[in-house]
């Protein structure tokens, strides 16, 4: 007869202890979390620094991030999948970062309202100065929606999914944000490279 | 704003990011974009974003993944036990209702007593009172009985009161 162990375990029932194993188990084991780390944290750091436009911010919440994931009881389809809604998770989590108690929504935050406390920091990573101060003087939806799309490569489809936003009005506010950003860059004289 | 999509920007987009725009095999599309403003625009802006990911995801100083995996163990395990036990930390703060009840009622019950106790307390101050016959004298009229079992149920709230109050100060 196997003996229990005298751990706080044998104070609960026995079926909660089942359950509670259950539930303690993670989405990943460790290998295979190492190397989904490998393969995300750096763009999901970018993505989060360069929405915020707070590098310390996106330090917290990119930890926040990966153990959201970790505890989720999400039935992981495939790495895709996993890092569809890893970025979910970063954009909610920044989403709650920036609610304020009376405008709920990133739609209704001034421009410039995140702009960049450490955007000298931006600076200096944008060796060839493309982005420059035209991107904090982005709305952060627009931020988001032009990284989701063009750094990251995301379809509508995914981008929705990432931030919640209906399918059919990403496609406008794509071009809007993408509009108001060439006309930025234009503005500091920057044009598009024609190759080498 | 007037609003006027190409059809080709997401061709024109999804190249860049494949292959970068000087390398695009496609001639045809390299003269739609030299000619369309909105593929133009959509290249600057990629070719901008793109540019930014790869300097910004170099200068990310990350945590080891084996961190995050031990503290998402840590957060998982704490937050089942948590689950498991909420039984346990309702029907403590029951019992904690309970001795707070307890205690508001016995003190409702033996009101006069306490206070008579409470009044005499004020002539301990006078030099010729002994102590021990000024706190005995609200319970003189009371039978042995009732005052033991006055005394034992004041025991028990203070024990089982401490026990409880610790109990909850402990878990948070």
């Amino acid at each position: 007869m196997k003996t229990k162990a005298a751990t706080w375990e044998c104070a609960l029932p026995e079926a909660d202890v089942g359950n509670m194993t259950q539930m303690a188990e993670l989405l990943m084991d460790d290998e295979t979390f190492a190397g989904f780390y490998q393969r995300t944290a750096r763009p999901l750091w970018a993505y989060l620094a360069r929405v915020s436009g707070n590098a310390a911010l996106a330090n917290d919440l990119l930890q926040e991030s990966y153990l959201r994931l970790l505890s989720a009881t999400f039935t992981a389809d495939g790495e895709v999948a996993c890092r569809r809604y890893l970025f979910r998770i970063a954009t909610n989590l920044l989403r709650d970062h920036w609610r304020h108690p009376v405008s709920a929504s990133l739609e209704e935050l001034p421009e410039g309202a995140l702009a960049a406390c450490d955007s000298r920091v931006f600076e200096r990573m944008d060796s060839k100065e493309l982005l420059g101060r035209a991107f904090v003087r982005m709305r952060p939806r627009e931020r988001q929606l032009l990284w989701l799309a063009y750094a990251e490569g995301s379809t509508h489809r995914e981008i929705a999914e990432i931030t919640g936003l209906g399918a059919t009005s990403i496609r406008l506010l794509l071009f809007r944000a993408r509009h108001k950003l060439a006309r930025l860059l234009r503005r500091q004289n920057i044009e598009p490279k024609r190759g080498t | 704003m007037k609003l006027k999509f190409c059809s080709r920007e997401e061709e024109a987009a999804a190249a860049l990011l494949d292959e970068g725009w000087s390398d695009a095999n496609d001639s045809e599309l390299r003269a739609h974009i030299d000619e369309c403003p909105h593929c133009m625009d959509v290249v600057l802006v990629a070719q901008a974003l793109r540019q930014a990911r790869i300097e910004t995801a170099r200068a990310a100083t990350l945590p080891a993944s084996g961190v995050l995996w031990w503290r998402a163990q840590i957060r998982r395990r704490s937050g089942a036990f948590e689950r498991a036990t909420r039984p346990i930390a309702v029907v403590e703060k029951l019992a904690l209702v309970a001795v707070a009840l307890g205690f508001a009622c016995l003190a409702a019950w033996q009101w006069n007593q306490i206070s008579d106790w409470v009044l005499q307390l004020t002539y301990l101050a006078r030099p010729n009172t002994s102590l021990l016959d000024t706190l005995w004298t609200p319970f003189s009229g009371v039978s042995g009985w009732i005052l033991a079992s006055l005394i034992v149920s004041l025991g028990a709230l203070a024990l089982f009161g401490g026990l409880a109050i610790y109990l909850l100060v402990e878990k948070e």
